[in-house]
This record gives structure tokens, C-alpha cells and sequence, in this order.
């Protein structure tokens, strides 16, 4: 029953972000496309490259260095936060609707932000078990990829405002 | 290599390039890549610019 309700819950973001990137498509124009592509790309070899220095680290060290779920999950963030940032400073996002993007991920960094400062002061979450990420280290790895794209809107915001017309 | 031919005949038409890229459907910062020589748009982009600018393919982005 779960496999199943899991398989059907794929299957319908599959569905959905389908649609939206057709939506989105219709929203990019050319030059945004190509570059969008070229970001994939960037994103995928990150990924890779990331998965083998992990796994590298973890032969050197004889041990490893992350539970599986926080190592997978930060080499996936990683990618996706390349791809983010490069398609922020490619301005490879639709043109409407920017604000509210740009709104979106501050309260979703500020809330992520709050989580861990709650989770720090009650001393309940341990980020480091024998040498070794636990679980609960998404949470700052979180962190850092919204800090990351927040900042990258930001930077871009002002390079903007400079640009010439 | 820069453009200079179309940055000179959006300002003939007193256009920004904001306006320009909402004339054309692209986004601004396309249109400022192109001027700039960062990038090559397609036959259908060269030609969507042209008739907003009221120019022919040879006049604005035939090399000289």
C-alpha cells in the first residue's frame, strides 16, 4: 500500500511539473531555453562530481562521513542550488512573476532559519554522531542552498539596477 | 562583437531596451545580451527586431 501511494505520488509531480514546465517554456524565451539547458548541464556534472569526492573522502577515511539520506540529499541540493543560481545570474526565470519568486524563497529561507534556531536552543538535535553527519544536518544544508539563492537574488537585483540601458 | 547598429536603431526609434524586448516577447536582458555580441538569436528573433525597428536583416545584423 505505501509503495503504491508512493508510486502514485511520483507520478502525479511528474504529471504536475510537467505541465508547469510546459508553462514555464511558453514564459522563457529563446536566449533563457538555451541557457537554462547549459545550467542542467552544470548542475548534473556538480552532482556527479560531488558523488565521487564523497565517496572518494569516504575510502580515505575508511568510514562514512554522512548517513546516506544527508550525503544524497546534499549532493542533490547542491545540484539544484547550481542550477538555481546559475539560471538567477543568467536571468534564465520568467520575467513575470519575479517578486513574488523572489518573496517566496526569503520567507521560506527566514522560516528554514527559525526551524534551526529553535531546533539549536533547545539542544534536542545532534548534527554530528561519531565523526559523522546525522540526519538532522539537512536542516543547516537547507539552510545554506535558500542562503545561497536568496543572496544570488539579491547580488543580481543590484547588477541589474547598474546595467545600462 | 558588439551590436552597435541595433543599439543605434532602438535609439533612433527612442526605444529602451525594455520596450523593445515587451515589442518582441523577449526579456530585456536578451535584448541587452545581443547588443553586447553575447548572444547570437535565432532567424526569428533577427527578424521580430527588424520589424520593430522598422530595419532589414542586412542593417542590423549583416557583419560588414
Amino acid at each position: 500500500m505505501t509503495l503504491f501511494l508512493i508510486c502514485a505520488l511520483t507520478i502525479c509531480l511528474a504529471v504536475y511539473f510537467a505541465i508547469k514546465d510546459q508553462q514555464n517554456r511558453q514564459r522563457l524565451d529563446e536566449r533563457q531555453l538555451l541557457l537554462r539547458g547549459r545550467g542542467y548541464k552544470y548542475a548534473f556534472w556538480t552532482v556527479l562530481v560531488a558523488n565521487i569526492l564523497y565517496s572518494l573522502a569516504c575510502i580515505n577515511f575508511d568510514r562514512p562521513l554522512a548517513t546516506p539520506f544527508a550525503s544524497s540529499l546534499a549532493t542533490i541540493m547542491l545540484g539544484g542550488t547550481v542550477l538555481t543560481c546559475y539560471c538567477i545570474f543568467q536571468d534564465a526565470f520568467p520575467v513575470k512573476g519575479r517578486l513574488s519568486l523572489a518573496v517566496a524563497w526569503t520567507l521560506i529561507f527566514l522560516s528554514q532559519l527559525m526551524i534551526q534556531i529553535d531546533d539549536l536552543m533547545s539542544g534536542r538535535i545532534v548534527y554530528f554522531k561519531n565523526g559523522a553527519a546525522t540526519d538532522a544536518a539537512v536542516g543547516p544544508m537547507i539552510l545554506a542552498a535558500y542562503l545561497a539563492i536568496v543572496g544570488s537574488l539579491l547580488i543580481k537585483a543590484v547588477i541589474d539596477r547598474r546595467e545600462e540601458d | 562583437m558588439k551590436n552597435l547598429r541595433l543599439k543605434a536603431a532602438r535609439a533612433e526609434k527612442d526605444l529602451s531596451q525594455q520596450q523593445l524586448a515587451d515589442i518582441v516577447g523577449v526579456s530585456r536582458q536578451t535584448i541587452s545580451a545581443i547588443e553586447k555580441g553575447n548572444y547570437n538569436p535565432t532567424v526569428n528573433l533577427c527578424i521580430a527586431i527588424c520589424q520593430a525597428l522598422g530595419k532589414t536583416l542586412n542593417d542590423l545584423f549583416w557583419p560588414e
